[in-house]
């Protein structure tokens, strides 16, 4: 039974290693299915089975609310819990499937038996790396089925649930992909599964955390950078953290970008993999690392991160304690990670080249920060090339904004909207009194926030958008007091007041009562009938665009005082929209809608709504 | 046949392989020799493709191993510490390699299996060093290679089982043609199996020589004269070790055994017989005339 072939080629070699490499893997898969099914198809199961049961005993409901209910409980399921579930899951079987599947690569042992093969090194790599994604994939869409089937089972309609389920079932194989990779890329790096492991989870703590730390400090530093809203950036937080950017996707921040990101990472990461393999040296086998890049990368960004971190710590007392934290805080990171990846100090002396990278580098951001980044602290566009620009004040008052659909997922948010020339030109000219203000202290120390900010964001007629948020801060710098001159100006333009309030955007019928208080009664509720509702929107209207008694948009001192009106206007729920206006800012959502309650005070009597509800007998 | 020209291994700073070049013809048996961290086994990788060279070349039947895996499918590589998968037993192994190398050979495999006192449907690791290393052999001479590579292949193994795998060799370099190279630092056992010896020192090869050749031209006298001559009377023979203890002496001298018998008779020496020269002897002398320490190399 003697085979007369030569040698196989490289298809033969790749389904060899493929087969064996799942074969021996098999257990784990249904390990995996079964952990999967544990966490999702059960839990849904139960769950539902729970809803039916309890809406069995409400006799209220009718058949078509039963069955919307049921819908509306898996739709909920599978677009949150499910995925975060399953993608959890992945996560821990791509770390443990690519040690199985790859960690013969730091066994001096096992290499001299594989490497000896007659197995090219892209067969060996692509015929494991394809059985892992096979094991991390096949549970998951067993999983997606099984679902699905339940799904049927309740008669819940397939379209709209399995489309759902279908496109967070894709983040979490994607992720999968991306987070398995990028293991091997490690393992591949790496001459003992430690290092693997320690590198893996540096990366993906290290870089989102020196993310978040370079923000803040630029934040504090540079006037018009908003560092607060890193979160709203998930996409850079976790550009190469797969494992972060895996969990973060199924909460938030899904984009076709972020898809096509992870994709092209997921590619570059295996077409690096084969490279680095084809180079790779097998007596690298249980060395600290083949390559040292994961090392120098890992030591960097914790060393940054550790270092702004603590610095922003002592920052609260003072600002040469931030220095001082920079400096211990970064230097005790390099020596423990320097020792934990040396397992020793023998390296340490040597490895002080990259700690003073680390330092040159931190003192030309800095520098480049506090000079003000190449003029993006001064940086206002002309008047001229502006189509648009929002102003969102760091204190909005209890304006109604936001509008959610039943669910209560926000659809649309109102921001103050500025669109006439006249008017670009007076908020430009604000913008650059601002600047002038913060310019008094150039170079730019880094201080401690008060919290809030107020923002300027344009939009550009070339399509760009430029956004610069100013805060207060906690010395010198009272973006109130600052910014009470310019807000008077800001609340006397009419489209100004118009796009702060959805009042002037929803019909009168949607009012359904108000809670009225003053410093003599507390909260007596008021039912609206239209008429009232009508000539209540009108006078509310009117005090809005009246600058003089509108006060309560800057904060609520006022309220303080003995003489003073507050109104809770309540929406009624899931309301059809209707009118031209709201409509064009729903944006073609076509579904029921719910507002939030606006509040409003007045301490001036001769505000409209004050003579108002006195002549109702509602004070 | 295996052309090896000016190969270079690094690990560091410090070269395993320095400048290598020597040849070894086909359906030989071949032994290298030398002192531990010598270059053998890293030579043997080199030549299985594992690593890969940093200078010069080594070409089997003139092409190079690394990444070649039609070349690799006739090698055969048992490193002194075999590895087998987690868990496998030896049928595992058998079914993978049948899948791996395209001369695998079932019935032999089974054949194999009868010879060795393994059982093959246990788990290898629990098997002994010993009868690891008879796994390994069986899974390699299955898989009919043209070449087969063994680093430090007797230890551990009984001496029945050295026997066997001395026969399996003889029949297999004589039936196939198989070209076998075995490292070790047993050169009892090199002596009887091998056709061919290379002797690596330092990264370097001392020499490459054909066993008997080898024998032939280096001779082990002893005699006993009284008075003992001065040293330069045994010249022009080429002294290779030089012992007197009393009026008796032993001399290692290059040269056929009649010759060296000749010149010595015609110095009158008491009595002087010929002593059968071991392979280790002959190493001995060869370094110590090479200058090397010899308590040192031969560990």
């Amino acid at each position: 039974m003697t085979s007369t072939t030569s040698s196989l080629n490289g298809s033969r070699q790749f389904s060899q290693i493929y087969l064996w490499s799942l074969r021996k893997n098999i257990g784990m898969a249904a390990l995996h299915a079964l952990l999967l099914f544990l966490v999702n198809p059960l839990i849904l199961l139960i769950s539902l089975s729970g809803q039916k049961s309890s809406m069995e005993l409400d006799s209220h409901l009718t058949a078509a609310e039963k069955a919307e209910r049921f819908s509306e409980y898996y739709s909920s399921f599978v677009d949150h819990m499910a995925p975060f579930l399953a993608m959890f899951v992945v996560l821990v079987f791509c770390a443990v499937l690519c040690v199985n599947l790859f960690s013969y690569l730091q066994n001096k042992r096992s290499v001299d038996l594989l490497h000896a093969l007659p197995v090219r090194r892209e067969s060996m790599l692509l015929g494991r790396w394809f059985a892992g994604i096979t094991v991390l994939f096949v549970p998951v869409l067993l999983d997606c089925l099984s679902m699905w089937i339940i799904s049927a089972a309740y008669g819940i309609p397939a379209a709209a649930s399995m489309q759902t389920l279908f496109l967070q079932m894709l983040w979490v194989l994607l992720m999968g992909a991306a987070a398995f990779t990028f293991c091997v890329f490690m393992m591949l790096c790496t001459g003992t599964t430690l290092d693997a492991v320690l590198s893996a989870l540096g990366i993906n703590g290290g870089y989102p955390l020196l993310i978040i730390c370079v923000y803040t400090v630029a934040g504090l530093l540079l006037p018009g950078f908003n560092g607060e809203d890193v979160f709203q950036h998930l996409g850079i937080l976790t550009a190469f953290a797969p494992f972060a950017a895996g969990i973060f996707a199924t909460i938030d921040g899904q984009s076709v970008w972020l898809a096509l990101w992870w994709l092209a990472v997921t590619l570059l990461l295996l077409a690096g993999s084969i490279l680095l393999y084809r180079r790779r040296r097998s007596e690298t086998a249980e060395d600290n690392f083949a390559i040292p890049l994961p090392k120098i990368a890992v030591r960097f960004l914790l060393t940054a991160a550790g270092g702004l971190g603590f610095g922003l710590i002592l920052n609260t007392s003072s600002m040469s304690g931030f220095f001082f934290g920079v400096l211990f805080g970064s230097f005790a990171t390099h020596v423990v990670v320097e020792a934990v990846y040396s397992r020793g100090f023998r390296y340490m002396k040597k490895s002080m080249m990259w700690y003073g990278i680390f330092v040159v580098m931190f003192i030309a951001c800095y520098g480049v920060l506090c000079t003000g980044l190449f003029g993006y602290d001064t940086r206002v566009p002309n008047a001229s090339e502006v189509e648009s620009v929002s102003v969102i004040p760091y204190y909005s008052g209890d304006h109604s904004t936001q509008i959610v659909d039943d669910h209560w997922n926000q659809i649309a948010e109102l921001t103050p909207t500025i669109r006439d020339s006249e008017n670009i030109k007076t908020v430009v000219n604000l913008q650059q009194n601002i600047i002038q203000k913060y310019r008094s202290r150039y170079p730019y120390r880094l201080k401690n926030h008060m919290g809030g900010g107020l923002t300027f964001s344009y939009k550009l007629k070339n399509g760009k958008v430029m956004t610069r948020v100013y805060q207060s801060y906690s010395d010198d710098m009272d973006l109130n007091e600052m910014v009470q001159p310019f807000y008077k100006e800001l609340s006397g333009m009419r489209e100004y007041v118009e796009t702060s309030d959805l009042i002037f955007y929803v019909q009168p019928d949607s009012m359904e009562s108000i809670d009225v208080y003053t410093a003599q009664a507390q909260g007596k509720t008021h039912v609206l009938d239209a008429e009232k509702a009508q000539q209540l929107q009108e006078a509310v209207k009117q005090d809005l665009y009246d600058k003089e008694v509108n006060g309560n948009d800057l904060s609520d001192q006022k309220a303080a005082t003995d003489r003073y009106l507050s109104i809770s206007v309540d929406y009624r729920e899931n309301f059809v929209p209707e009118g031209e206006k709201l409509k064009a800012l729903l944006g073609g959502y076509q579904g029921r809608i719910n507002i939030q309650n606006a509040n409003y005070v007045w301490n001036d009597d001769s505000s409209a709504t004050w003579n108002l509800l006195a002549q109702w007998g509602w004070l | 046949m295996i052309k090896v020209e000016n190969l270079t291994k690094q690990f560091g700073a410090k070269a395993a392989l320095d400048n290598v070049s020597f040849t070894i013809g086909g359906g030989s048996v071949f032994g290298l020799v030398g002192s531990n961290g010598a270059g053998k086994s890293t030579f043997l990788r080199t030549l299985a493709g594992i690593y890969f060279p940093d200078g010069g070349k080594v070409l089997v039947d003139g092409k190079a191993p690394f990444e070649n895996a039609q070349v690799k499918s006739e090698i055969c590589f048992i490193p002194d510490y075999p590895y087998f998968f987690r868990q496998a037993t030896l049928a595992d192994m058998a079914k993978f390699y049948a899948g791996i190398y395209p001369k695998w050979d079932l019935k032999r495999f089974e054949d194999l299996c009868k010879l060795f006192p393994v059982e093959k449907k246990e788990r290898i690791s629990r098997f002994s060093k010993g009868m690891q290393r008879q796994a390994a052999l069986i899974c390699a001479f299955s898989a009919h290679p043209k070449y087969l590579l063994m680093d430090e292949i007797f230890d551990g193994l009984d001496p029945v089982m050295r026997q066997l795998l001395k026969k399996l060799v003889s029949e297999e370099v004589s039936e196939s043609g198989m070209t076998v190279i075995i490292a070790s630092h047993n050169l009892r056992e090199l002596e009887d199996l091998c056709d061919h010896v290379g002797l690596f020192h330092k990264g370097g090869i001392l020499f490459e020589k054909d066993i008997d050749a080898l024998r032939l031209g280096v001779s082990k006298v002893q005699a006993a004269f009284r008075p003992m001559p001065e040293k330069s009377a045994f010249e022009p023979m080429e002294i290779l070790q030089w012992q007197t203890r009393g009026s008796l002496l032993n001399l290692v001298v290059r040269g056929n055994r009649e010759e060296v018998m000749k010149k010595l008779n015609s110095m009158n020496p008491l009595f002087a017989e010929a002593l059968p020269l071991t392979l280790e002897e002959v190493f001995i002398s060869e370094m110590e005339v090479a200058g090397y320490d010899i308590n040192n190399i031969l560990s």
